[in-house]
């Protein structure tokens, strides 16, 4: 439509659009559309209207009436009601549940209606816009017919000033007065858009082909990060509220870490330093393979053929470039990591002192430490606590103590005394944790050579210090009374607590006494041994019995006490200064020390009192003093440290941890128990029963009269009485007498004790029993026994016959059976075994005798207690089984032929073609002797594809065996130590 | 970990017995790091990247809770150690001994 008005208006000049834009803007849009009807009428009545007045216009199809028809009446009467409206409307009350008529119904009827959109020139309105449009006249002036109207055009130009001018007379062929409110111009000038097109070269964006596998385990990965995500956000919400100004600093440290390369990110990647770590211990693994494998593995199999000796394996050996001048001053296992240990380094000389520094090194990389933790001064002890593994106290040269954190990154101590708050004034020599103070503070205590043992509180961020000695010494008897006397104080040099009573510890002295301490009583020994002639270098207390300590010093003894007892029980003398003893934690009667001139022994007491196991120079270069020694609780190892830094590892072999052999029909007793019952029985054999009574108020009475006995005599404790009488019978029995009704002692008791009973199975030669036996078999000769090879037999024999002889010189008191008789006897003599020596000389003369009489190397069995040791077994019957399985699917397999299997073939190929080669080639060439050349043919073929794949597989299965076997040692790899 | 600690630990790895060389790749399997020649390097970091992350998948798909720490391939010419992380990938390799 409006593409027509703009046709129609072609013509009219386009100031005249512009105002009736105007206008048009000023009316809705639907009396726009009315208004372009009532144009339309006005087009075709208007003129006639206007031109004849008011006469009614006769439409040609109007019906011709007659005027008497057109002057009848018709009466009409107007009601308000419309005839056409309903009356009968009903509407369900939901209210009476029935239909109801509705009674008032709109009569209105509305036929037509329309909005006009002139106004009359007389009105108001109409005179208002006629004076305004007068005022715009001029610029109207042109545009005169404002309606574009074709007939208006067509009119002329000349009338349109008249028509304006005398708009009454002519009868509105002038300007139309327009309803401001309701009026459309039909008339609409549009602009036509023209069309450009604009372009924009923009950089291509970049494509990738992208592909990925979407897994379970990846979805899995997506949720939970995002889940972290989620928690994080949350987090923060909560900090934000309670300090922005740690989220500043945090701001600023993450946009620290967000710069430099790939590697320095690498760096600070927590896990990536992890792998690494893997890495270089599986590296270390590959390395130290052997090493590791004889760690896990190796028993010396000459143990089993040798009694009381044993060996030391070196294993690793760490060291670090940076240590190697200074001296091992103290090496400590970790409590909760097996694999884990720490060394101090310092120096031992008082000229050449230097920095010090400690260690942590792990048995899963022997290369290089864990850890490293430098001091400006000599570390000279350190200590893992118990029940925290991460804490490590340590005591310097300069004689401060400090305790480390060493999971921390920082390498600086957490602890630190400082001259103010009671440093040693002399070198620390010894720190040990204990057990936490009633507070539940941690606490240590560390030993000094100024004379004092000070106890150590970790309290919040102090240290607090406590000194619980003064090692004072006595005073000489020959002081004179003149000037004031100088009270001087030990040095002490080690101690160790008491493991079963907490407060006892025994102090280890530079003047090489020994002092038993309290920590209740800080000016007074309980006791003092006078123990060696030099600096006392170690003591410890037995790992399972709790009277009994070790000592070594610098005087090349190691002394092994009794708390009770004034005397050394045993004294080794080690040919060099002994730097370290220590007991083992398996058994209470293996210890070991190290010696200056680079040896470990190895002692058990159950197995050989006078004599060490295992004497072993461990160290690689001549003149290399060992300093220490400490066993792994859980590992049959050793560590020891020399003084050129070095730690060396050693296996015990089988013989030195070995666990005495369980009683026929006995149960093997483990634990504690039996361990110290071990040890007692050790002792019992070497104290004097007088001894037991006498000595322990001899030591309690005063120090003075200790000093009379003097210490370090191996000798005295090797005489030794034997007496029938069993120390460790009880003495004061009593039974309940029903005679005469009261308690009475008990007389005689039975003195034996029986230490070892075995039940031969042979039988003497010329017993009864076998007088009958031999004679039964000349007669019949039909069956011989299983003989015994000859050695073995004679052995035998020997032991039968000594016990003999035995019998009648010592006392034929137990007349049992035939044969029980012996057994028992035997079991005296190896409870008696001083007896030995005398039986030894009886035995050589009566082997002569025996060897005459004997004829036939035969065994004579014992028929009550006998097996032969063929044994019979049941041989299953053998079954057929058939299994039925599910037919192999066969697929169709598709590959990629990659440079590998191109490879693979062409080799495969290469080698067919080199074999028929060498066919042709020996067949020329050996020609003559042909069948000889095929045979080797045959055989060389007949090994290739069988052998040779097995020896492959088992090459396989060899390589998984070692792989699992190293797995298992190092099972504990992934634990991030 | 500060880089000092990292590169040292590197020089160890280096100079253990038989250690042929080391390289490091990143998550998107471009080396960061490495001690062999370029040819060599590129070839490692992509096909033991692959590899890796195949392995990864595997022990993933058993367990999601599961998560692969380090495997090594013995072949006959030397031993591939190769620890992956989420971030980075550490590859060693390492002669196996003649016997």
């Amino acid at each position: 439509m409006p593409g027509k008005v703009a046709e129609k208006k072609a013509a009219a000049p386009t100031l005249a659009g512009i105002t009736v834009q105007r206008r048009l803007s000023q009316l809705p849009r639907q009396s726009i559309i009315a208004g372009f009807r009532d144009e339309d009428q006005d087009l075709g009545n208007m003129p006639d209207l206007l031109d004849e007045g008011l006469r009614a216009v006769r439409p040609d199809d109007q019906l011709k009436l007659t005027d008497a028809e057109l002057n009848e009446e018709h009466t009409r009467i107007l009601t308000a009601r419309n005839p056409n409206a309903a009356e009968n409307i009903v509407r369900f009350s939901y209210k009476e549940r029935t239909f109801k008529p509705i009674p008032q119904v709109d009569q209105l009827a509305v036929h037509f209606q329309l909005d006009g959109n002139l106004i009359h020139r007389d009105s108001e309105e109409g005179k208002r816009q006629l004076i305004r449009d007068a005022g715009e006249h001029a610029a109207e002036e042109a545009e005169a017919p404002v309606a574009v109207v074709q007939e208006i055009a067509k009119e002329g130009d000349d009338d349109d000033e008249d028509k304006v001018k005398k708009p009454a007379t002519t009868g509105g062929k002038g300007k139309k007065l327009t309803n401001q409110f309701n009026f459309s111009e039909r008339a609409s000038q549009t602009y036509n858009n023209p069309c450009r097109d604009r372009e924009t070269f923009v950089e291509q964006t970049p494509r990738v082909v992208f592909s990925d596998n979407v897994s379970q385990w990846s979805i899995f990965d997506a949720y939970n990060e995002d889940f972290d995500q989620q928690q994080k956000a949350k987090e923060k919400e909560h900090k934000k509220i309670g300090a922005k100004k740690d989220d500043e600093r945090k701001k600023k440290f993450v946009v620290t870490e967000q710069s430099g390369d790939d590697m320095a990110k690498l760096a600070r990647s927590k896990s990536a330093s992890i792998s690494l770590k893997i890495l270089e211990r599986m590296i270390n693994q590959n390395t130290f393979d052997d090493i590791a494998q004889d760690f896990k593995y190796w028993e010396d199999a000459a143990d089993e053929y040798r009694e009381q000796e044993g060996s030391l394996l070196p294993l690793w050996v760490f060291q670090y470039e940076l240590a190697k001048k200074l001296a091992c001053t103290n090496l400590a296992w970790n409590t909760f990591y097996t694999d884990l240990f720490a060394v101090s380094f310092g120096s031992y000389d008082f000229l050449k002192q230097s920095r010090g520094m400690f260690l942590i090194y792990s048995l899963k990389n022997p290369s290089f430490p864990e850890n490293i933790f430098f001091a400006d001064t000599g570390v000279m002890c350190l200590d893992f606590h118990p029940n925290h593994p991460n804490l490590l106290c340590s005591g310097f040269y300069d004689g401060s103590v400090a305790v480390y954190n060493i999971a921390e990154e920082n390498k600086r101590p957490k602890y630190q005394s400082t001259a103010r708050n009671g440093k040693h004034t002399d070198p620390v020599w010894q720190v040990r944790w204990q057990k936490d103070d009633l507070d539940g503070n941690l606490n240590f205590y560390s030993i000094s050579s100024d004379g004092r043992i000070v106890c150590w509180t970790l309290v919040k961020s102090d240290l607090m210090y406590s000194d619980v000695v003064q090692l004072k010494l006595e005073k000489p008897a020959t002081e004179s009374d003149e000037g004031v006397s100088l009270t001087t104080l030990g040095c002490g040099t080690c101690f160790d607590f008491n493991k079963q009573q907490d407060y006892l510890f025994i102090v280890g002295t530079e003047e090489g006494k020994i002092h038993k301490c309290s920590k209740s009583y800080n000016n007074q020994y309980l006791d003092t041994f006078y123990a060696h002639n030099m600096a006392v270098y170690a003591v410890r207390w037995n790992t399972f019995h709790s009277k009994i300590f070790i000592s070594c010093s610098a005087d090349w003894t190691v002394k092994v006490w009794d708390i009770n007892f004034k005397d050394p029980l045993f004294v080794y003398d080690l040919g060099s200064a002994v730097g370290d003893a220590a007991w083992a934690p398996y058994s209470s009667t293996v210890f070991a020390a190290c010696t200056a001139d680079g040896k470990v022994f190895v002692f058990d007491l159950n197995v050989n009192k006078y004599e060490p196991l295992a004497e072993q120079i461990i160290v690689q270069k001549k003149r290399t003093k060992l300093t220490h020694i400490a066993f792994n609780q859980h590992f049959p190892i050793i560590l020891a440290g020399d003084d050129r830094g070095n730690i060396t590892s050693v296996k015990l072999s089988p013989n030195l941890r070995k666990k005495p052999k369980a009683k026929k029909g006995q149960e093997v007793a483990d634990g504690s128990e039996f361990e110290i019952a071990k040890l007692d029985k050790i002792l019992a054999l070497i104290r004097d029963p007088d001894d037991a009574k006498t000595k322990p108020t001899q030591g309690q009475q005063s120090t003075t009269a200790a000093a009379n006995t003097n210490s370090g005599d191996p000798e005295q404790e090797l005489t030794r009485i034997l007496t029938t009488e069993n120390p460790h019978g009880s003495k004061n029995l009593v039974m309940f007498s029903n005679r005469d009704k009261q308690f009475v002692p008990l007389g005689n008791l039975e003195q034996l004790i029986i230490h070892y009973s075995y039940e031969g199975n042979l039988i003497p030669i010329d017993s009864e029993e076998a007088k009958i036996y031999l004679q039964n078999e000349k007669n019949h000769k039909n069956r011989i026994l299983p003989t015994a090879l000859l050695d073995t037999y004679k052995t035998k024999e020997k032991t039968s016959i000594e016990i003999k002889t035995s019998n009648e010189n010592v006392e034929p008191v137990h007349q049992i059976g035939e044969e029980d008789e012996q057994q028992t006897v035997t079991s005296e003599i190896t409870e008696q075994s001083e007896f030995n020596e005398l039986i030894d000389d009886s035995k050589t003369i009566l082997k002569v005798d025996n060897l005459l009489s004997i004829e036939k190397p035969k065994k004579l069995l014992n028929r009550f207690n006998f097996c032969e040791q063929g044994i019979q077994t049941y041989t299953s019957t053998k079954k057929e089984v058939i299994t039925q399985t599910d037919p192999i699917i066969r697929q169709k397999f598709v590959g990629l032929a990659n440079q590998r299997i191109i490879y693979q073939e062409y080799m495969i190929d290469y080698e067919k073609q080199q074999k028929n080669k060498d066919k042709g080639k020996q067949k020329v060439s050996y020609g003559s002797n042909k069948s000889v050349v095929e045979k080797q043919l045959v055989k060389t073929d007949r090994l290739k594809p069988e052998t040779i794949v097995k020896r492959h597989q088992v090459q396989i299965l060899k390589g998984i065996e070692r792989v699992l076997n190293q797995n298992r040692y190092q099972e504990l790899i992934y634990s991030t130590a | 970990m500060t880089q000092a600690e990292v590169d040292d630990t590197l020089k160890r790895i280096q100079e253990h017995k038989g250690v042929q060389g080391y390289l490091i790749i990143n998550s998107d399997g471009i080396p960061i790091r490495s001690s062999l020649d370029a040819s060599v390097t590129q070839q490692y970091a992509a096909l033991i990247k692959s590899l890796s992350d195949k392995a990864r998948s595997t022990i993933r798909e058993m367990d999601p809770s599961n998560e692969l720490l380090f495997f090594r391939m013995r072949t006959k010419k030397h031993e591939i150690l190769v620890a992956p992380d989420k971030e980075y990938t550490m590859i060693v390799l390492q002669a196996t001994d003649a016997s």
